[in-house]
């Protein structure tokens, strides 16, 4: 008798560790909630969760890049760099208005493409010249600041195309004081897709095999050179996507843009439940750090906390949450341990990835 | 580990030096051939002294890195605690004193990165790159982002003599003519000498292999695996804070901003001495030289008059450069030892 109710009382557990970012989502909500109401405001309004929802997307397509490679065991810091670089080369193609000019689409094409070359040649690296993730997507991350920098010196690219800002910008629709916005659906579908991709296709299967153990994954005839090599295309061309959506957002395109990205994406894929040695998480923690890490700058902003502060909250806030998540993350792996020893009827072992 | 061990045995060769010294040598080659007054005893004193900072962070960073760890928060605790010291000093505080402080504050924010790897078990990537935003902020705090001065006093003839040259040759009256080693050139040497001497003549160095190959077995063989982890990440703090002291004296001000982007500076002079990112390889001296290597080629090209955007590149491409280097060493070492 007591064993089954252990039994239940570890299913529970499990269920919790298994939403521990939306855990830490909740208790940061009821954080500045109640330090906004301290000051007689009201912080969880419907038009500040959505600035926060729109907020968040940029940082979880950067967040999916980051995640992506992580679950192969790997490393991407070229995802700043990589926006910036892309976007200044060929960011000049989406500057006006005039009815003679290009469809924007192209230019958009040819900055993706371009990431995924990039990509390509941060995978080979990797996987021919066994250079480490971090060392070889770091000499990358530095040659293309410096390239963007030598592309366009201290100038801006400003005053973009009209119909291609609606893609950073767009509202399609008002509920009440809540509005959904282009982004939005953007990272919506692209969540979708992502899941899709790791849950229901072979390629996924692979990376998340490849992740939790490379020797093991090769012999048991995982092309794994060839997996790694596309994931770093597809994280580097989704950063030059990102890009794309910052600068429409800003207006602008400039060399400079986007030096922490890589961290913060890092810092978002950790917070939402990707674990760092790899092969383990669920794509849409992601969507749930993003949305955790956006809630606190407002909520900071919201209680008007210097800038200067705000770098040691949010220092202090990834060792603490990561610390915490990382804590979740083993409790939860022992425990879907037990259970599976526990519950013999279950043919079935859940795949690393489902959660 | 046992690749250094075996080294021994085979007496001296030139593979038992790390390979950022025939990098560091060919770099200085084609700088002294095609760029006019590098080879110059000025301009030679002048990246010694450029590159002592980054030699004195690279060899912080390489005892962390060869445990397996990394410490991005270097820069942003050179810049805390130079700001700390210079605080002191403009409260009229004795030198000694200031600069005993700013050791202290290293330190003691060393010992807590360890504490967050060690005992909250954040993988070290995160959390002093966490810690690094928390130096920063400290930094910009306390300076309230402006740069700090200090009035002349009591303390100013213990400054300038830290701040003076040694040795001074005149070959000519040119100021490019004028070989000289400043203090700090000297302290460097000092301190680079002492920690690689406890390096290679006590435990601490095979204690740190130890850890970076594997730190269960090594907790198994009786290491105490979490206190030389704290050790190595306070050792790194004191280190950037000793760097803090080099910049302080150098520019006679200290801004809060002057640590930024030097720990990735760091990583990469490390990572071209051979040091290993996922621990138990590498060598100190290769750091030393992959500092010099970096300051050959930011030197050069500042000579021949090369923006620094490009100089980015170039350090880019130096660094896959390297690295591809390292790994023709390995796989030669590797197919010599299946030989014999």
């Amino acid at each position: 008798m007591s064993g089954k109710t252990s039994v239940f009382s570890k299913r529970l557990l499990k269920i919790v560790t298994d939403f521990s970012s939306l855990l830490i989502l909740a208790a940061v909500f009821l954080f500045f909630e109640a330090a906004n109401a301290l000051n007689g405001d009201h912080y969880l309004t419907l038009s500040n969760i959505s600035v926060i929802l729109n907020q968040s997307c940029f940082l979880t397509i950067i967040g999916v890049a980051q995640a992506l490679v992580i679950l192969t065991g790997g490393l991407n810091l070229s995802i700043g760099s990589v926006m910036a670089f892309t976007t200044v080369m060929w960011g000049r193609m989406l500057v006006g208005n005039s009815p003679d000019s290009v469809h924007y689409l192209v230019p958009m094409a040819i900055i993706v493409g371009a990431g995924m070359a990039i990509g390509l040649v941060n995978g080979l690296l990797i996987t021919k010249l066994k250079m480490p993730p971090f060392i070889a997507t770091f000499a990358t991350m530095f040659a293309c600041r410096g390239m963007a920098w030598l592309a366009l010196g201290k100038k801006v690219i400003y005053n973009l195309n009209s119909d291609f800002r609606y893609l950073g910008t767009g509202v399609v629709e008002r509920l009440g004081a809540f509005s959904i916005t282009v982004p939005m659906i953007i990272v919506f579908l692209l969540l979708l897709g992502t899941s899709f991709l790791l849950t229901r296709t072979n390629f996924g299967r692979r990376i998340y095999f490849t992740g939790s153990n490379p020797v093991a994954a090769r012999f048991s005839g995982i092309p794994t050179d060839r997996v790694i090599i596309w994931v770093y295309v597809l994280s580097t061309g989704l950063a030059a996507f990102a890009g794309l959506l910052y600068g429409a957002r800003l207006n602008s395109f400039e060399p400079g843009m986007a030096t922490q990205a890589p961290f913060e994406a890092i810092t978002v894929a950790l917070i939402g439940g990707i674990a760092i040695t790899g092969g383990f998480g669920n794509i849409w923690g992601v969507l749930c750090g993003s949305v955790i890490v956006s809630t606190i700058y407002n909520g900071m902003n919201s209680l008007s906390v210097a800038s200067e502060l705000q770098t040691l909250v949010m220092g202090g806030l990834i060792i603490f949450a990561v610390a915490f998540n990382q804590f979740l993350i083993k409790q939860n792996m022992e425990l879907r341990n037990e259970l599976d020893d526990s519950a013999p009827d279950r043919t079935r072992r859940p795949a690393p990835g489902e959660a | 580990m046992s690749a250094s061990a075996g080294r021994k045995n085979r007496g001296f060769g030139l593979s038992l030096l790390p390979n950022s010294i025939f990098a560091f040598l060919l770099v200085f080659l084609l700088a002294s051939l095609w760029v006019p007054r590098f080879f110059s005893p000025g301009n030679l004193s002048t990246l010694l002294l450029q590159a002592s900072i980054l030699i004195i962070l690279s060899i912080g960073m390489s005892l962390v890195i060869i445990a397996g760890g990394i410490d991005l928060s270097m820069g942003g605790v050179l810049s805390m605690c130079g700001v700390i010291m210079a605080l002191c000093l403009s409260q009229g505080m004795h030198v000694l004193a200031a600069i005993l402080v700013g050791l202290a504050c290293g330190g003691l924010f060393g010992l807590l990165n360890g504490f967050f790897v060690t005992r909250m078990k954040v993988p070290a990537f995160i959390a002093t790159f966490g810690s690094m935003g928390i130096a920063q902020s400290i930094a910009n705090t306390l300076s309230n982002k402006r740069t700090i001065y200090w009035e002349e006093g009591s303390h100013s003839s213990i400054l300038d003599f830290l701040g003076g040259n040694i040795i001074r040759i005149e070959f000519g009256p040119e100021a490019s003519m004028i070989f000289y080693v400043p203090f700090l050139v000297v302290l460097t040497v000092i301190v680079v000498g002492c920690i690689i001497f406890l390096f290679k003549r006590t435990v601490l160095g095979s204690y740190t292999f130890a850890i970076g190959e594997n730190e269960e077995t090594a907790r198994l063989c009786g290491i105490a695996t979490q206190k030389w982890t704290l050790l190595l990440y306070m050792i790194s703090g004191m280190m950037a804070s000793l760097a803090a002291l080099l910049v302080l004296i150098r520019t006679n001000s200290m801004q809060p901003t002057s640590g930024d982007g030097l720990e990735f500076q760091a990583v990469v002079a490390a990572v071209l001495g051979g040091n290993a990112l996922e621990g138990g390889k590498g060598s100190l001296y290769g750091a030393v030289f992959g500092a010099l290597t970096l300051y050959v080629v930011r030197n050069s090209l500042t000579l021949k008059g090369i923006d620094t955007s490009t100089t980015m590149i170039v350090i880019g491409a130096v660094l896959v450069g390297g690295m591809i280097l390292n790994e023709l060493a390995a796989r030669h070492e590797r197919a010599r030892s299946r030989k014999s």
